[in-house]
């Protein structure tokens, strides 16, 4: 029983990366209707900036010198604060410059997002070496920050993720429920030309829409880099599994979203700990299963209610 | 269909093209060094990658980035066709054909019914777990195929080129596969396909089964990827996990895209071998200027491999999506 909540207490931080991951693409695809497959890359991009602001003018951080004037190591939460705000607008640019001149058609569009896939990864290799980085957690990491429940360990490293991330994942959907850019996303959200005519801009809103998307899976990549050590290929297993979780909400519930990149997290942890022959780098591919499955089965997602869209229309 | 793709290619550029790809055939791998020809049939077996892509993304509007995953499905699954189950050598690129049809339908099968980007990630999420899954299949080694081809008598070339004889029965193949290809598509079928891209709704109500067909034009395109893959093996005699990243099936995705752009010749199945060349002579021109390679900072990233493949991705959609923004506001 102590191994058993040992390994649910481990999947919490996992989990937290996952559903930050889900929530940032189904806020991107149920706004505009864009898969966001640059997504783990953005958040990877997040972390580096982290590692840069928490080294200060280290140069075998940034060797190109371009970081220089920020040359005071800037506390591990402060660090991660400011590389989600840089996040934040880094979406936004995107957003305004490469993914709106593509006008909405999917070809071009996911194109342009695999285009943002390979430019981030080649930006960080040339920038920051492509060397493996230490950032550290901004929550308490000694041996004895933890709490015994049932005998097993749950380290206030692990909570603090994992509340950060579901305090950030709850804000938004505060936000989006009581205020009116809230209103104007979920406007947008159900009926994009109609939110046009009432007034609406819908373009704001949907670079907006990016920008905080691209915030969340920043706080993602700043937060789990204290778990993982930061690198040029330290999101692609999350991206899938983030993919995954996003699936099991039809791309359009960040709720079944978030569930869901728990959901995984569980299961992966449950797998490569009770069943010989999975190992960690195999449960990747057991996520590809249920993908598929889950898009057999229900192809909208696990919540009823409206149907698959598009089917041969698009 | 779009007028560009309706108008003839010349009869005397189509004869010319030909003839030109019939001499390099012929004379090259007599000519040129062994690692030379070795390139030589990797463009040829990219070649058919590309096709696969080419029907996918131009004739039937779908999107796929995971194609660099099925070559090595095909490649996996050829190679243990000969080595476990004993089929000839020279048989083996079908048993390739076959594993990427039949993975390319259990990623179809779900994805077809959704809108277009769910194929997309279904085959960005193959294309990660891939190398994942040969890593564990096979081993972190490489695996060697146990058969070689070794040039019948009557052929006349030495034992010690090997090489030259490896070249031709891919290019056999690569040319084979194409002349059925193009004959497929450019008959009932091939028109069928091009109505369920443009008016699904329209080729519907004309009787047309629109999710079977494209199930059938993503196992086809997969099939082709799968072949290219066995006949990867011929030249190198072996397989490994790390022949197959993510990056494969993106850089294949782009190359695509931008040679079937109207700026560049326009979506036609010739486009395939000079988005062939580029991704299999890039590499190699690379080699040869360390510098290039190696570099930091911003001029490094202007000059990588990975920015000139993103650079050519954003440029290409970008023109793709004025295009159909322009007859877009030509048929309102």
């Amino acid at each position: 029983m102590t191994l058993f909540l040992q390994r649910v207490f481990d999947s919490f931080a996992n989990g937290s990366a996952y559903a930050a991951l889900a929530v940032a693409i189904s806020m991107v695809f149920r706004s505009t209707g864009v898969l966001n497959l640059a997504q783990g890359q953005m958040a990877m991009l997040s972390a580096y900036i982290a590692v840069v602001f928490a080294a200060g003018a280290d140069p075998s951080v940034a060797f190109s010198g371009w970081l220089t004037p920020f040359a005071t190591p800037w506390p591990i939460w402060a660090a991660v604060a400011g590389a989600v705000i840089v996040s934040a607008v880094v979406g936004a640019l995107l957003e305004y410059t490469i993914i709106r001149p593509m006008g909405g058609d999917p070809v071009p569009t996911i194109g342009a997002t695999l285009g943002l896939y390979l430019l981030i990864g080649v930006f960080v290799v040339k920038h920051f070496g492509g060397r493996q980085r230490f950032l550290g957690s901004p929550f308490p990491q000694e041996h004895t920050d933890r709490f015994i429940i049932g005998g097993a360990r749950l380290w206030f490293d692990t909570i603090g993720l994992t509340l950060a991330m579901l305090a950030a994942i709850g804000l938004l959907a505060l936000i989006q429920r009581t205020t009116k850019v809230g209103l104007a996303f979920r406007a947008i959200t159900s009926n994009r030309d109609s939110s046009a005519l009432v007034g609406i801009r819908v373009e704001s809103v949907v670079m907006g829409g990016w920008a905080v998307a691209a915030a969340l899976g920043g706080l993602a990549g700043g937060l789990i880099a204290g778990e993982f050590n930061v690198r040029p290929d330290m999101m692609e297993r999350l991206l899938v599994f983030g993919l995954a979780a996003a699936t099991l909400g039809g791309l359009r519930s960040p709720a079944l979203a978030l569930a869901g990149g728990y959901l995984f997290a569980f299961a992966e942890t449950m797998m490569s700990g009770y069943v010989g022959f999975i190992d960690s780098q195999v449960t990747l591919v057991w996520a590809l299963a249920v993908l598929i499955v889950v898009l057999s089965v229900r192809p909208s997602g696990l919540l009823r209610g409206k149907a698959a869209r598009g089917g041969i229309r698009s | 269909m779009t007028d560009r793709e309706s108008a003839p290619w010349p009869a005397l550029a189509t004869a010319a093209s030909l003839l030109v790809i019939a001499a390099l055939v012929v004379v090259v791998p007599l000519q040129a060094s062994s690692t030379f020809v070795t390139d030589f049939t990797q463009l040829a077996a990219f070649c058919l990658v590309f096709a696969g892509l080419w029907l996918l993304t131009h004739r039937m509007g779908l999107l796929s980035v995971g194609h660099g995953a099925l070559t090595g499905v095909g490649a996996y699954a050829a190679l243990h066709a000969v080595n476990d189950f004993g089929l000839p050598p020279m048989l083996m690129p079908l048993a390739g054909f076959v594993a990427g049809c039949a993975v390319g339908a259990l990623l179809g099968v779900p994805a077809l019914r959704l809108p277009k980007a769910y194929l997309a990630l279904l085959t960005l999420s193959a294309a990660v777990a891939f190398p994942i899954v040969l890593r564990q299949l096979d081993g972190p080694l490489p695996v060697t195929l146990d058969s070689e081809f070794i040039p019948p008598a009557w052929t006349g070339i030495a034992p010690n080129d090997e090489h030259i004889w490896e070249f031709w029965v891919v290019a056999v193949w690569v040319a084979v596969a194409f002349w059925l290809l193009r004959g497929l598509l450019s008959g009932p079928i091939g028109r069928a396909l091009v109505a369920t891209r443009d008016e699904p709704t329209a080729a519907a109500t004309f009787g047309v089964s629109v999710y079977r067909l494209r199930l059938a034009g993503v196992s086809l395109s997969s099939g082709l990827a799968g072949l290219a893959g066995a006949l990867m093996l011929v030249p190198v005699n072996f397989n490994d996990q790390s022949l197959y990243p993510e990056e494969l099936s993106i850089k294949l995705f782009a190359l695509t895209i931008a040679f079937g752009s109207t700026a560049i010749g326009g979506s036609r199945l010739i486009m395939t071998v000079p988005a062939a060349a580029v991704l299999v002579l890039l590499p190699v021109w690379l080699v040869d200027r360390p510098g290039w390679v190696t570099q930091g900072g911003w001029i490094g990233f202007v000059k990588s491999e990975f920015f000139l493949y993103a650079a050519l991705l954003l440029v290409a959609a970008y023109a793709r999506s004025r295009r159909a923004r322009a007859v877009r506001s030509y048929d309102a």
